[in-house]
């Protein structure tokens, strides 16, 4: 594994991934532990905006435990802990969802819309994970997870730390987390902001998002 | 135009399903074609189909059931739902002779057709054999045989794929204690399902190209001949890198033919059409406003496919799927750079310094070991060269991961 990898996104672009992205299956690659449960507390909060979530642990489920579930249809799926344990635990786990890579497939699209499930590992572990699940890692959607969002080139870093300043202020002015913040935005319910707030808002996450108009 | 249309594409698109109906386009070296030539000779004709990852052979067996049904009764069987890191051949042709069974049973049942006596019976035969109905209690029939089976407690009834994923181990343990029978009584099972139809059988694995190398090795090399007595015509997937191996060689003897599906080298003029083919199949129109790239060909987007399908796909997924999450109602070159970036992320972790290093060599000087790698990595890509013979490119992806790692 090479050593010089960058982050690709942030954890707000994992939940859109889950919500709205390109395939069913999203491996979220955090730095570490402490990151990894950062991101699941984001989903966990930011994420009901777009679907039902379900986080569940590996030991409680039988490949991601959408076959107990009777309404699989839209929802997203959260393993925290996919990339936990030692490396014959990690290499059977990974294994069994390469096996059946396609039989969990079809297990999300399930009927109507499909359901997303998210792997949350950790950078330390991904030798093992992708030598034992190189048919998942080439369908997946997989997200190197950095801390903030994710500037694209030196034009977006003014940006980012525009963003992040305006979050922080958010944040102590509500109590709220950042992810509360981040899903209040995305449901259309900025709390009772004052336009000024709302406005130096809207201007920052619009111009890191790219979103005209 | 807007992102209600993006949206629409998104899923039309999607790198993990087949391609919506209507959508499929013939390759240009009609792979079809190839398989069901291959298929005829014989009742027993096996044909060993190879190809990457992603260049499309699940569609093409998806589009050769379609095609042959008239002619065949044809069984695909969900064999990934069987975990074949510890399953074997005879349990595969176990599976897939029940599978077959009730696949035909419930259909006649729908039909409200009761010539199912014989079917039954073999495969309630082969069934009791591997001691996958111990979930009922049973009691003898009025001949005195345990071919009734009545429930007395417990959840519904397993069909054959939940039986053997709830019970592998013990059905396993019961193929070990005997592991021919176990297949006679399949290729029984697979006569039955011939006879009932009044059409031979095709059977089509699909998905053992994703075995992991010991275990490749170990059904290919030296168990193969566990499939010789199947009754019926068969297609299975192998890992592309099986073609390079020393006992490949014996493994065709057995097989009988190969088929071999490639990527096609993007800067082919038929390839290119073919590529493009594809994506008017499934509604985009690089025409139409919603992609902001200057056209299909002159976007990149067919030359960083690799002229893998799926690689294609994901590309513009992931493309579109940014554009989404960047708020925008159409694909702008940005959009598909990030989307592109997004799509060799996994090589950052699948590839190591060895594996750039080899990819930097000429071909001749590969070892066999990591070429075989590379290959069902995705990092290295077969094409078919003018000759009819084998090249091998790196991946345009990895190629220009390759350049950001001499660079930084």
């Amino acid at each position: 594994m090479t050593t010089d990898i960058v982050p690709t996104g942030w954890a707000d672009d994992v939940a859109r991934a889950a919500a709205r992205g390109a395939c069913p299956l999203v491996v979220a690659v955090c730095s570490d532990p402490s990151e990894a449960r950062r991101l699941v507390g984001w989903l966990e909060t930011a994420a009901p905006t777009f679907a039902t979530v379900r986080v569940s642990n590996v030991s409680s489920m039988d490949v991601a435990g959408i076959d107990g579930d009777s309404q699989p249809s839209g929802k997203i799926y959260v393993v925290p802990d996919a990339a936990e344990g030692d490396e014959p635990q990690l290499r059977e786990r990974w294994g069994a969802w390469e096996a059946g890579r396609d039989d969990l497939l079809r297990r999300l699209a399930g009927a109507g819309r499909p359901a997303r499930l998210v792997l949350v590992v950790t950078r330390g572990r991904m030798p093992e994970i992708s030598s034992a699940a190189p048919a998942i890692m080439a369908l997946a959607e997989v997200i190197t997870v950095g801390e903030e969002p994710f500037a694209t080139s030196a034009d977006d870093a003014e940006l980012v730390a525009a963003f992040r300043m305006a979050e922080e202020e958010l944040v102590e002015r509500t109590g709220l987390t950042k992810a509360e913040v981040s899903a209040r935005f995305e449901r259309g319910d900025p709390l009772s902001f004052d336009d000024a707030t709302l406005a130096r808002w809207l201007a920052v996450i619009g111009a890191l998002r790219h979103v005209q108009g | 135009m807007g992102r209600g249309e993006l949206e629409s594409f998104l899923r039309r698109v999607d790198p993990s399903a087949p391609p919506p109906e209507g959508a499929y386009v013939e390759p240009p070296l009609r792979i079809g074609d190839q398989l069901a030539v291959a298929l005829q000779p014989h009742s027993t004709s096996r044909v060993l189909f190879v190809g990457q990852p992603g260049v499309g052979k699940s569609t093409e067996l998806a589009r050769l059931e379609q095609r042959l049904a008239d002619r065949f009764v044809v069984l695909r069987p969900p064999i990934d739902a069987l975990n074949l890191r510890t399953a074997g051949w005879t349990e595969l042709v176990a599976f897939s002779a029940l599978w077959g069974s009730e696949k035909v049973l419930r259909a006649a049942a729908s039909k409200g057709d009761l010539r199912v006596g014989e079917l039954m019976s073999a495969s309630s035969r082969l069934g009791r054999s591997i001691q996958e109905t111990q979930w009922v209690a049973d009691r003898p029939d009025d001949d005195g045989d345990h071919d009734e089976y009545v429930q007395v407690a417990g959840p519904p009834r397993p069909d054959v794929v939940q039986r053997f994923r709830n019970d592998l181990p013990r059905i396993m343990a019961a193929v070990a204690a005997g592991p021919a029978q176990v297949r006679d009584q399949a290729a029984a099972v697979m006569r039955e399902v011939e006879a009932r139809e009044g059409k031979p059988v095709v059977l089509l694995w699909d998905g053992l190209e994703r075995l992991s190398w010991g275990r490749a090795v170990e059904m290919f090399e030296k168990q193969v001949l566990d499939v010789k007595d199947l009754p019926c015509r068969l297609v299975a997937t192998a890992p592309v890198w099986l073609s390079f191996q020393t006992f490949f060689g014996e493994l065709t003897e057995n097989f009988g033919e190969v088929v071999r599906l490639r990527a096609l080298d993007p800067s082919e003029p038929s390839s290119a059409e073919f590529l493009a083919d594809v994506i008017v199949q499934r509604g985009l129109d690089f025409e139409g406003g919603h992609f902001d790239l200057d056209g299909f060909a002159e976007s990149g987007i067919p030359a960083y496919s690799g002229g893998i399908l799926r690689q294609l796909l994901q590309l513009i997924a992931f493309a579109i799927a940014q554009a989404l999450t960047d708020g925008q109602d159409s694909v702008t070159r940005e959009a598909f750079e990030r989307g592109r970036r997004r799509a060799a992320e996994r090589w950052q972790y699948q590839l190591g310094p060895a594996d750039f290093h080899e990819l930097s060599k000429d071909d001749r000087k590969r070892s066999p070991e990591l070429r075989a790698r590379l290959l069902s990595l995705g990092a290295l890509v077969e094409y078919e060269d003018a000759g009819g013979g084998l090249t091998l490119k790196t991946n345009p992806l990895v190629e220009e991961l390759m350049k950001r790692r001499s660079r930084s």
